[in-house]
């Protein structure tokens, strides 16, 4: 018994980690068309809270610039439970599923003001750089690589550059 | 070989801090099956949500599990000197180029190249692309992770994440927002630049794998070489 | 042969391993540095991180999601 728990709170190694990323990623486009997108789902959550207060973002231009998913999304009024909330929300369970299999879940609070300001700033940012570039990390880089496009190149090249120039604000303010 | 010293401080620290650590094996069974009765509400309504679901929780265990992290995959390197990250990242990214190409192939045998139906994601080139993935380094750095980092964290019962979350609901708006005022400047002139335009597929699929293969390679030796 | 604590609950990944790798340089030969985090990839860098540079790690979990690091300074 002991040592099944044991081998449950073992991490795996890196690579295991890239081949199952890179077979998952392989599967949802070859079964559903979609290729892995995560700040798409942030967007249109936005959008929906924000058509609560009376508000109408998907009028905006944006949304006649990108992606036909999202017309289809928007038309039948499944801003908050469609196929990037599902994937999403997956992730979350996913992640905890895992976590508790380990038994390594806690809630974990906030240090301080500081960093809290930091990550809503940090998360401003990706989300709008997001917007630019056709998606995140993964919407854009992690699919445009093996999408042969150009774009996901120079997104690489400089994402790393940002993350150089974040890394001294952080040392600066955080450490 | 760790040392005698070592050994007895943390046989004397377990003694005097490690709490009853509770199994939360039988959460995670109830999890599971909460996310098992999930897919199958999923499947009864609209048969690809199953679909997605399924393959949600794959990637939340794989990132989980493996610890893996794209910031630390690309901050690791200089920071560390540790390019384990990096590495997975290629690993993924060799495994993509080859079922992407598969399914592209497929897909370009019976239709025309238009870049926002390619299965994937070919989108255009520019300053917008170099000022977006810029900003967002910085801001991935700050936040602690990207976007599928904080998925993840939140998942682990983290607090923090849930703020980066609200800011990426603010700033997707935003960008949105914007969009128009990118588009005329600089998006509505930049091209795409999708490479099986300019030669043969399999020939890209061979180039690409060779140039990620020898980025590992440099990857091993950065790390060894600190 | 000293013992030092250094407290980064709550602190996002990269800085629980900056401020390590800060604090051993400040630290002599021998010395021990117990590291505090809830972040789950900080063990497993800091590990490598020390085999990499010789210290010797030893990563264990104190309470669920909360680890405690010993990095021993060669």
């Amino acid at each position: 018994m002991k040592s099944i728990t044991e081998c449950l709170r073992k991490p795996w190694p890196y690579w295991v980690g890239g081949v199952l990323l890179g077979i998952l990623n392989v599967m949802l486009l070859a079964v559903t068309g979609t290729a892995w997108q995560i700040t798409s789902s942030f967007l249109l959550w936005a959008g929906g809270i924000l058509e609560k207060f009376g508000l109408q973002p998907f009028k905006w231009d944006y949304f006649n610039y990108i992606m036909p998913e999202y017309k289809s999304i928007i038309a039948n009024h499944n801003v908050f439970i469609n196929q990037f909330s599902i994937l999403n929300i997956g992730v979350i369970v996913g992640s905890l599923i895992a976590t508790l299999l380990a038994s390594e879940f806690k809630f974990k609070k906030i240090k301080g003001i500081k960093h809290a300001v930091f990550a809503l700033i940090g998360g401003i940012m990706m989300g709008y750089g997001s917007r630019l570039t056709n998606g995140c990390t993964v919407g854009s880089f992690f699919d445009g690589i093996p999408s042969f496009s150009l774009h996901a190149w120079v997104f690489w090249i400089f994402v790393v550059l940002g993350a150089m120039a974040g890394t001294k604000i952080l040392m600066k303010f955080l450490l | 070989m760790i040392s005698n010293e070592m050994e007895a401080l943390i046989q004397q620290r377990q003694q005097k801090d490690e709490k009853k650590k509770k199994s939360q094996i039988p959460y995670a069974a109830a999890a599971l099956i909460a996310a098992a009765i999930l897919c199958l509400f999923f499947w009864k309504s609209n048969h690809i949500y199953a679909v997605y679901w399924v393959i949600g929780i794959g990637f939340g265990i794989a990132l989980r599990y493996s610890r893996f992290c794209f910031a630390g995959a690309f901050r690791d390197p200089f920071l560390l000197g540790n390019t384990r990250l990096l590495r997975g990242l290629l690993i993924a990214l060799m495994i993509s180029t080859v079922g992407f190409a598969v399914i592209q192939n497929g897909y370009l045998k019976n239709n025309t190249i238009d870049y926002t139906n390619i299965p994937g994601c070919v989108t255009s080139v520019g300053l917008h692309t170099i000022i977006g993935a810029f900003i967002f380094g910085i801001g991935m750095t700050i936040a602690g992770g990207c976007a599928s980092g904080v998925l993840m964290r939140m998942g682990e019962g983290h607090a923090l994440p849930l703020f980066a979350l609200l800011g990426f609901l603010i700033g997707t708006t935003l960008g949105a927002k914007d969009y128009p005022f990118w588009y005329d400047k600089i998006i509505k002139k930049a091209s795409t630049i999708y490479f099986p335009e300019y030669m043969d597929l399999k020939v890209v699929v061979i180039i690409q794998l060779i140039i990620l293969m020898c980025l590992y390679r440099l990857a091993v030796w950065y790390e060894e070489k600190r | 042969m000293e013992v030092r604590d250094l407290d980064c609950l709550y602190e996002a990944c990269p800085i629980p391993m900056i401020k390590a790798i800060k604090e051993l340089r400040t630290m002599n030969s021998e010395d021990i540095l117990v590291l505090h985090s809830d972040q789950s990839c900080v063990g497993v860098i800091v590990k490598e991180w020390g085999q990499e540079n010789n210290y010797e790690v030893k990563v264990t979990e104190m309470e669920n999601g909360e680890w405690q690091i010993f990095i021993q300074k060669p």
